[in-house]
């Protein structure tokens, strides 16, 4: 198990931090709901579970919905990528795309969030997804 | 170690499924309530960056813009004032009718964030929620102009759904009280729907809301602007009629707006 240094977890935190503010006010997508599944798909470790839950809460908080509702959507996303990589042991992009941007759609229409803004989320998701795959082959190259 | 995520990720699942069931229970929500304002701190900041940059793409500046925003404002409400003055005095009527003279409670709010397309929101998030008074149903204004209403409250933030928004639904009618209707909300547009054909409607009339007394949710009082008619859209072979409005105010730009706690007279 790789562990994450300090530094990136701070890291971490500023950046959803960060993406929390963004959705809240200046550009209302699913940005948090896509990061983190992302960044599960580069770490599936419990740190990275809890920012996303805790990710999840602050979202709503700031948006003045029910608390827990974006960490539920958020966190059900990453357990369907992760049972369709623990069943296929595989890390298929388009089956991780498929699943986020059925859950950045309902999650849109339900927060009543633009419903055109997904896609270029969903662009974003597959650019997202290609860094990690250049990454994970770095990586792998490197070990 | 899968077994482990696995477990995890179920148990954070659970977990969020338990705060959305527990969270309107007063430990959780006077909890939420206090990161909620921790939150709030840097928001209006934020905003505010978004607002400036949509005024920078129509070659305005924010202050120029608002300037002309509340000259713009103030000179249709005048235009309000002397629709309702001349009305009533054709009428003869009692001035306990006439909306212009009307007091009421304001809570300021600033705008904080908005939901929907970037020129034209269909919410708008304010930094006043049930702590400060605000509750389902109240109306938003802005001088004499609807910015909407209240959907959704929690302790501290609160979320106004505007005219566009495709669930807004209110009754209004044209200033001169020639023609009543539903004002709805179209994404895109406000539309001034089922007027009946008979009554009389042309493009520039203001619409004002009428006051909707069988809606205990919507307790919107009469009078305030909601946007002007832009194109009539009349088929005589048909019982209704409807309009396009175009609001008067920018809800894109606008940051701070007044809660309507209650009439004072």
């Amino acid at each position: 198990m790789k562990k994450i240094s300090s530094i990136k977890i701070i890291f971490l935190i500023l950046i959803l931090l960060l993406l929390v503010l963004f959705e809240t006010t200046i550009a209302p997508i699913p940005l948090v709901l896509l990061f983190s599944t992302l960044l599960f798909f580069w770490d599936d470790s419990r740190l990275v579970l809890f920012l996303i839950f805790l990710s999840g809460l602050l979202l709503d908080l700031g948006k003045g919905d029910a608390i827990g509702l974006t960490s539920l959507f958020s966190l059900t996303s990453v357990f369907l990528v992760y049972q369709y990589q623990r069943i296929f042991e595989t890390r298929g992009v388009f089956f991780i795309g498929a699943i986020m941007f059925l859950s950045s759609f309902l999650y849109a229409r339900l927060e009543g969030y633009n419903i055109w803004y997904i896609v270029y989320a969903v662009i974003a998701y597959f650019l997202g997804a290609f860094i990690v795959k250049i990454l994970g082959r770095k990586n792998s190259a490197k070990i | 170690m899968k077994r482990q995520t696995n477990f995890f990720l179920l148990f954070f699942i659970f977990l969020s499924v338990f705060l959305l069931l527990v969270s309107k229970y007063s430990l959780v929500y006077s909890l939420s309530g206090f990161v909620q304002k921790i939150i709030l701190l840097p928001k209006p900041f934020f905003y505010s960056l978004k607002t400036r940059l949509f005024s920078s793409k129509k070659n305005l500046s924010p202050e120029q813009a608002e300037k002309l925003a509340a000259e713009n404002s103030s000179l249709l409400l005048e235009l309000v004032d002397y629709e309702i003055l001349k009305k009533d005095n054709q009428a003869l009527k009692s001035q306990f009718e006439n909306s212009a003279v009307k007091s009421y409670d304001l809570l300021p709010a600033k705008v904080i964030g908005f939901l929907g397309r970037f020129d034209f929101p269909s919410v708008l998030i304010i930094d006043q929620g049930e702590e400060n008074g605000v509750k389902l149903g109240m109306a938003i204004v802005y001088e004499n102009n609807l910015v909407g209403v209240v959907a959704k409250v929690s302790k501290n933030v609160s979320q106004v759904m505007l005219p566009g928004n495709e669930n807004f639904s209110l009754v209004g009618r044209t200033v001169s009280g020639k023609a009543t209707g539903v004002i709805k909300g179209k994404q895109d547009f406000i539309l001034f729907d089922r007027i009946p054909i008979t009554d009389e409607l042309s493009d520039g009339d203001l619409v004002i809301t009428a006051g909707d007394m069988n809606k205990p949710e919507y307790q919107i009082a009469s009078g305030f602007v909601v946007g002007k008619i832009l194109a009539v859209n009349k088929t005589e072979s048909k019982p209704f009629q409807n309009a396009k409005i175009a609001s008067l105010l920018d809800y894109a730009r606008i940051q701070r707006v007044f809660v309507v706690n209650k009439q004072l007279r």
